[in-house]
């Protein structure tokens, strides 16, 4: 077995150490999997600043967190973190971030680092970047495979695990949501339409696929609804569902753009809604229940201004300012009504509290959901 | 934590004060998009202009604002007039207000801003219709009458398969039938039209509650005067503060919240003294520090509970309080920290008073 500073050596001389090009990417990661890396994990990152001056100029925690410039398109660094009161737990580990050539404000970012390594980085060390992450609902990820099912050197693929979440009927203002995680051999579509069935979202979903070119191999793939995979074994083939991902996350950005009331815009914004697609506010429960999930985003302030028979919250995000209302005209859908500023970020964070504590739903615009 | 009676007291009729101004706002925006939308064509009557409110020249010269003027087609007007709640009893000077329209008026969208005739409309919610139509029937038993068409209309969300904004003819006839009869069945207002009426529609030429300017300008127009940059640097409960003058709060406002093409006849809302008032009521309640008469320096920060609303109301009426110099039971977590502020240290005694 080659010694632990001969593969730091490899992954450090050919990802960390070096100018990547984005489109060697895929054969970088599969060299290191192929050879001694047992896993990287990959997330995809959303900023309309350049990530590379945020870390290596801008102010960010510096005593736990050092980072270098490699090119204009691409920063490496490494994280040395204690945390935790009562358990005191350190990780530590090095990443890589590149631009993506075709998207602009997608970054992303590899890592060979385990455990809580990625979540305390983005938590504590990239804080101050102000990210947002792409939210993959279930219906995307169930795309996603199906687009990867459908390639043909990929075959067989099987899930193993699966990560979902589902309402427990309950009175409660606050989200009653329950967490299931199954080790399990069904096909994938089974796995989506159980998820469909049980009127659950789909958190993350493990697969296992084998490649006739590399004989009796199984590559693993890992996908999480907040664009994180897993890669064991080999990559490249992996990496047309990132491109995919990339791609959702792009369009999802694209949408959310510059919807605020502001000059640019004389003034007038651009509201959206989430739709549901079924009744999903039809009682004062789940108005509470989705006021629950609203008051769930961190740094912000509201005022509901109406609560029965329709929901009407103005929000403020302290975070960087922006304003919005939140309106239930139709049982089905809510409109998000952008005020004078509303980041990308800001958005972002409201629909993803409402997916992961209420309900997932599609982004349209109003005339598109009030037909 | 049950916050204390009073504070809910005060926090509810300050909800329902908000949502009684913003309900009479969007009746008058939906009826004037009602009036200019062609059912047919589904879509925005071409030419068409309305405006909430809009000053009116009288033939003798002097100048009236009614609540809302609608011009849906070139010779076609009508005068609207908004009393969102009529009580058992009242009396009919509010259908005397609609009366004083009943004239030949100067300022619609025409060369010689003249239109002659107009229809007058008064708008009232649904609890409020039969109050209406009684004091309808009681001015006309007094011997009065329109001598343009004049119409009751009422508003009320509906609450079925979908909720609608809907508008109904309750009480008399407008001259343009279609029109007429689409509303005496019932006119739903589509969703549309209203993500916009609830989008910018904040304010119209009646006085705002205090609360409601509170919300805007604290809550709405206050954090656009911090950069975006300001806030991100700046994390957790933090406090930015900005330095403002009455004016440039008055003309944010405007610029969010009253969105309406500008001309002479467009009264300026918020109006000023509106701004000030509250900008004076931030003092008082501490969030503001007034710099002569017209600059404020305003405390940004994040209230400290999720419901913003409560804890506007709790500082104002500690405001109040101050003012009037009465004792009142201070909140309940006040006097909880209280009764744990003195605490003796552990294993140390409490001083002896000395004899």
């Amino acid at each position: 077995m080659p010694r632990r500073d001969q593969r730091s050596f490899a992954i450090d001389s050919m990802l960390y150490g070096q100018r990547v090009p984005y489109d060697r990417l895929p054969s970088v990661c599969e060299t290191l999997l192929l050879g001694d890396t047992s896993e990287l994990r990959i997330k995809l990152l959303l900023a309309e600043s350049s990530l590379v001056d945020a870390l290596t100029k801008g102010r960010y925690p510096r005593q736990y967190v050092s980072s270098r410039r490699i090119g204009p398109q691409q920063v490496s660094g490494e994280m040395h973190l204690t945390f935790g009161r009562t358990r005191r737990r350190t990780v530590e580990g090095k990443f890589t971030i590149l631009k993506h050539p075709s998207y602009s404000v997608l970054w992303v970012l590899v890592t060979d680092a385990r455990g809580e390594f990625l979540e305390q980085l983005l938590m504590k060390g990239m804080r101050t970047a102000h990210l947002s992450n792409p939210i993959l609902r279930t219906e995307q990820l169930e795309s996603l495979f199906q687009r990867f099912a459908s390639v043909p050197r990929v075959e067989d693929i099987r899930v193993r695990q699966v990560g979902t979440k589902s309402r427990i009927p309950s009175d409660e203002l606050r989200p009653s949501l329950e967490t299931d995680r199954r080790w399990t051999k069904k096909p994938i579509d089974e796995i989506f339409e159980l998820a469909h069935e049980q009127n659950a979202w789909i958190t993350d979903i493990a697969v296992d696929y084998r490649l006739p070119r590399r004989g009796m191999g199984r590559g693993y793939l890992s996908v999480g609804r907040w664009g994180e995979f897993r890669l064991r074994h080999y990559a490249r083939d992996a990496f047309d569902l990132i491109e995919s991902t990339c791609e959702m996350a792009y369009e999802r950005y694209h949408f959310l753009h510059n919807r605020a009331r502001t000059r640019e815009t004389q003034y007038r914004s651009r509201p959206f809604v989430i739709d549901f697609t079924f009744p999903a506010l039809n009682s004062v429960d789940d108005i509470k229940r989705l006021h629950g999930a609203v008051t769930t985003l961190p740094n912000t302030a509201s005022v509901v201004l109406h609560g029965n028979p329709f929901y009407h919250v103005a929000v403020t995000d302290y975070a960087d300012g922006s304003m919005f209302e939140v309106v239930s005209f139709s049982p089905t859908y809510l409109a998000v009504i952008p005020q004078g500023r509303a980041t990308v970020r800001s958005l972002t964070a409201l629909c993803s509290a409402v997916f992961s504590n209420f309900r997932e739903g599609a982004l349209k615009e109003v005339d598109e959901a009030a037909g | 934590m049950k916050p204390p009676d009073r504070l809910v007291e005060e926090v509810k009729k300050a909800r329902g004060l908000i949502d009684d101004y913003l309900g009479s706002v969007r009746g008058l925006y939906a009826f004037a998009e009602a009036a200019c939308f062609d059912a047919a064509a589904k879509q925005r009557v071409g030419g068409s202009n309305y405006s909430i409110p809009r000053t009116m020249t009288l033939a003798s010269g002097g100048v009236i604002t009614p609540d809302g003027v609608v011009q849906p087609r070139a010779n076609y007007g009508i005068v609207a007039e908004m009393k969102k709640h009529f009580r058992d009893g009242d009396d009919d000077g509010y259908i005397d207000q609609v009366k004083k329209y009943d004239q030949d008026l100067t300022g619609w969208w025409t060369k010689g801003e003249k239109l002659t005739p107009h229809d007058l409309v008064l708008l009232t919610n649904i609890l409020s219709t039969t109050n209406a139509t009684d004091a309808l029937e009681k001015w006309k038993k007094g011997g009065k009458s329109f001598t343009r068409p004049f119409a009751i209309v009422e508003y009320t969300y509906t609450d079925g398969a979908q909720r609608y904004f809907l508008l109904r003819r309750m009480a008399g006839a407008l001259s343009d039938r279609t029109f007429d009869e689409a509303l005496r069945r019932g006119k739903p207002v589509p969703d549309s039209v209203m993500v916009m009426l609830f989008a910018q529609c904040k304010l119209c030429d009646a006085k705002p509650p205090l609360m409601h300017m509170l919300v805007l300008l604290y809550m709405e127009t206050v954090p656009l005067f911090v950069t975006e940059k300001d806030f991100e640097s700046t994390t957790g409960r933090l406090r930015r503060h900005v330095t403002v003058t009455v004016a440039e709060v008055r003309d944010k406002m405007e610029e969010q919240f009253n969105p309406q093409v500008k001309g002479t006849r467009q009264p300026t809302l918020p109006k000023k003294e509106w701004v000030r008032e509250a900008l004076d009521a931030l003092e008082d309640m501490e969030l503001a520090k007034r710099d002569g008469r017209e600059k404020f320096h305003i405390r940004v920060q994040r209230p400290p509970q999720k419901d913003a609303l409560q804890w506007l109301v709790a500082k104002w009426l500690k405001a109040q309080d101050r003012k009037s110099g009465a004792k009142r039971p201070k909140d309940k977590a006040q006097v909880e920290l209280e009764l744990f502020a003195d605490q003796p240290a552990a294993g140390k005694s409490k001083k002896r008073p000395r004899k």
